[in-house]
């Protein structure tokens, strides 16, 4: 390797990027989100990203007392998909709910002598639970009557009045609804429990919250924009005009023109993401986990681009390339989860690069969270001599 | 004379095409060698062996005393190259263009100025190349080319595109750098120029090699030695004059004033080729 020739290389790199629009264009784009990012408000992120209705509702029991055996025999047909009753005594340890899942804990609670009904729900979207505590407040109260005579009138009456279920914090209303409901039809209390009732956010296991979750998308993105997409692009565009062979044939040998390659696209990567997600989230640059992570998942943005911009002959191979890439990543990694194809996605940088990233911008990092980088770290290494083996082989040509 | 390239029954196949077949070529330092041959002849895939753009399927290329397919990192910093197509950084200026080269081969920035003003690409120098006209394109190929100032240079249809005066300039640079010791290999379709400025050709057809001498020698093996001639009358009649009969035809014509008008055709390198090309049959 000649110091000069690098040198060369590099500022061949740096002044063709900085000539190209598209690229300024982008990477202004990314900063400017980040900088919104980093104004935005936790509340209004959370909102913006927790709207919407749950598709699950699981409810966890701890007993199996009439009440909930009621509840699990009087799920309706257009519901029993969606609803998912579980066991929990059998599952120690911490309560885990699938993505797109709200979940409603019925806790047995000696103190009251009764139980906790607690709603767990997406951060900013207690509303994403309504449609399942609707049901499960009607069912709850049809149980209870049955155990009690009262006329018919009053017994539609009751059932209507559940009590407002909506996005507000409205869990005192369903505690004094349920506390009115019980006085009228079971005054002394022996059949009819009191119950307490309460809502939560769902607390992500990384301890991220919605603020380090858009600042790792922003990060990811910037890294794959340059790794994946722009160093194939601009690779090409040169195989395509014969500049590529117009360096080949000079002094610089092929492992200078992968170094200087794979480097400035390593350090313009490696820059990028440092800077939106020190933007984002400012306490991550503290932090040797981020910035470690940060190089592992820029080499291996990088190799893999560069693998992509050896194997495409032209400069829309290598968008095709870049784009099938990573849509195939995709669809093995939401197709591969809990099934036999899980294994596979251990081999992916994509499967590690976003729990990783996340646990940097958030700080909470877990002791096997090292233990995953070591292993993504070297599958970015296998990518970096693929990358350089791919281009000996069809680089220039 | 020290020998600057030779190749040694080279030979490519693109699966069962044979594109280059066995060609033995040597080419003498200092000389100013043409490349002839129609399209699809193996020029061009001859050039790309020796650029190391391809490898050959068999036979050897030595280009200034080294194997191009064993060692050719050792002799590619000695080439100079003007590729058939341009192929420049076109968000680039023409300066900066030569800047990057000149700092791969360690050449300063005076030969930056020196070629560009060779070329006459001086005024145009700090635009980006994307402005420029496909001429100044193939003048900034050259001025590249030159920078390091090569010991060979292969040179793809050098002068297509490009204006009388800069492709007569062109040749003059050629001739002047020929002369001072560097060997030069170019590709033409431009007979009139390879007659003007080369001191050998080949020419190749199916990847064979046909001919090969001085255009002068080549000129005059090949060039029909005939004579036009106006009789009275009106009637027109061609002699060929390495047939006896025919000279002495045309001499008693000529006795007996009956010729009114006679013109030589003159030997022309276009002719020599066309020539040496039918002669292989379609």
């Amino acid at each position: 390797m000649r110091g000069y020739v690098l040198r060369a290389l590099l500022s061949k790199e740096a002044r063709r990027v900085g000539a190209h629009r598209g690229t300024l264009g982008m990477v202004l784009l990314l900063l400017v989100s980040a900088a919104l990012l980093s104004f935005a408000g936790a509340r209004a992120l959370e909102g913006a990203l927790g709207s919407g209705s749950a598709n699950v509702c699981v409810i966890d029991t701890w007993d199996a007392s009439p009440w909930v055996s009621h509840l699990r025999a009087r799920v309706p047909p257009e519901l029993r998909a969606r609803i998912r009753f579980r066991e929990v005594a059998a599952q120690p340890g911490m309560i885990r709910y699938p993505n797109g899942a709200v979940g409603i804990q019925l806790r047995p609670n000696e103190d009251i002598g009764g139980y906790k009904i607690w709603t767990w729900h997406p951060p900013g979207a207690a509303e994403a639970a309504a449609w399942c505590e609707a049901w499960l407040w009607r069912e709850t109260r049809s149980h209870f009557l049955d155990e009690v005579s009262v006329d018919a009138g009053t017994r539609a009456l009751l059932l209507r009045d559940i009590g407002a279920i909506d996005s507000r914090d409205d869990a005192w209303a369903l505690r004094e609804a349920h506390a009115r409901f019980r006085q009228r039809i079971d005054p002394e209390g022996t059949k009819v429990p009191r119950f307490d009732v309460e809502r939560s956010p769902f607390r992500s296991v990384s301890g991220a919250g919605a603020r380090e979750a858009v600042a790792m998308a922003l990060t990811l993105l910037g890294l794959f924009f340059v790794g994946i997409f722009l160093l194939p692009s601009m690779t090409c565009e040169e195989r395509e005009r014969g500049v590529l062979a117009a360096i080949a044939l000079s002094p610089a040998s092929a492992a200078e023109i992968v170094a200087a390659r794979l480097g400035f696209y390593f350090l313009f990567a490696f820059g990028l993401a440092a800077t939106l997600g020190g933007i984002a989230a400012p306490l991550a640059l503290a932090r040797p986990f981020f910035w470690a992570v940060l190089a592992v998942v820029a080499l291996a943005s990088v190799s893999i681009g560069f693998t992509v911009a050896s194997l495409a002959k032209t400069q829309r191979g290598a968008s095709l390339g870049a784009l099938s890439y990573l849509f195939a990543t995709g669809v093995l990694l939401i197709t591969g989860k809990d099934s036999v194809l899980e294994p596979v996605t251990w081999l992916l940088v994509e499967r590690h690069g976003p729990e990783l990233l996340l646990a940097g911008l958030s700080g909470v990092v877990r002791g096997a969270q090292w233990l995953q980088l070591g292993f993504t770290a070297a599958l970015a290494v296998v990518w970096a001599g693929v990358a350089s083996l791919a281009y000996r082989r069809f680089g220039w040509r | 004379m020290t020998v600057a390239l030779r190749l040694e029954a080279l030979t490519v196949r693109y699966r069962d095409f044979v594109a280059v077949d066995a060609l033995d070529l040597e080419i003498e330092k200092g000389e100013l060698f043409a490349l002839l041959g129609p399209n699809g002849a193996g020029k061009s895939t001859t050039l790309r062996v020796l650029t190391g753009q391809l490898a050959p399927s068999g036979g050897r290329a030595y280009v200034l005393g080294h194997d191009v397919g064993r060692d050719f990192a050792r002799v590619k910093p000695r080439l100079g190259y003007v590729p058939d197509r341009d192929n420049h950084f076109e968000e680039l200026t023409g300066r900066k263009n030569l800047e990057l080269f000149a700092d791969l081969y360690r050449a300063d920035r005076a030969r930056v100025r020196e070629c560009l003003s060779l070329v006459e690409l001086d005024d145009a120098a700090d635009l980006p190349v994307r402005g420029y006209s496909q001429g100044m394109r193939r003048k900034l190929l050259v001025a590249r080319a030159f920078l390091h100032q090569p010991e060979l240079v292969y040179l793809d249809e050098p002068t297509a595109n490009l204006d009388v005066h800069s492709a007569r300039l062109f040749r003059r640079v050629l001739s002047e750098l020929a002369r001072a010791g560097t060997t030069v290999l170019l590709t033409t379709h431009d007979m009139a120029e390879v007659d003007e400025i080369c001191t050998r050709v080949a020419v190749l057809r199916r990847g064979r090699r046909i001919a090969l001498g001085t255009p002068a020698e080549l000129k005059q093996k090949h060039t029909q030695h005939v004579v036009d001639v106006v009789l009275a009358g009106g009637a027109e009649r061609a002699f060929d004059l390495s047939d006896a009969a025919a000279r002495r035809e045309l001499a008693e014509l000529v006795e007996a004033g009956r010729v009114l008008g006679l013109k030589s055709r003159a030997q022309d390198l276009e002719a020599a080729f066309v020539d040496i090309v039918s002669r292989e049959g379609p």
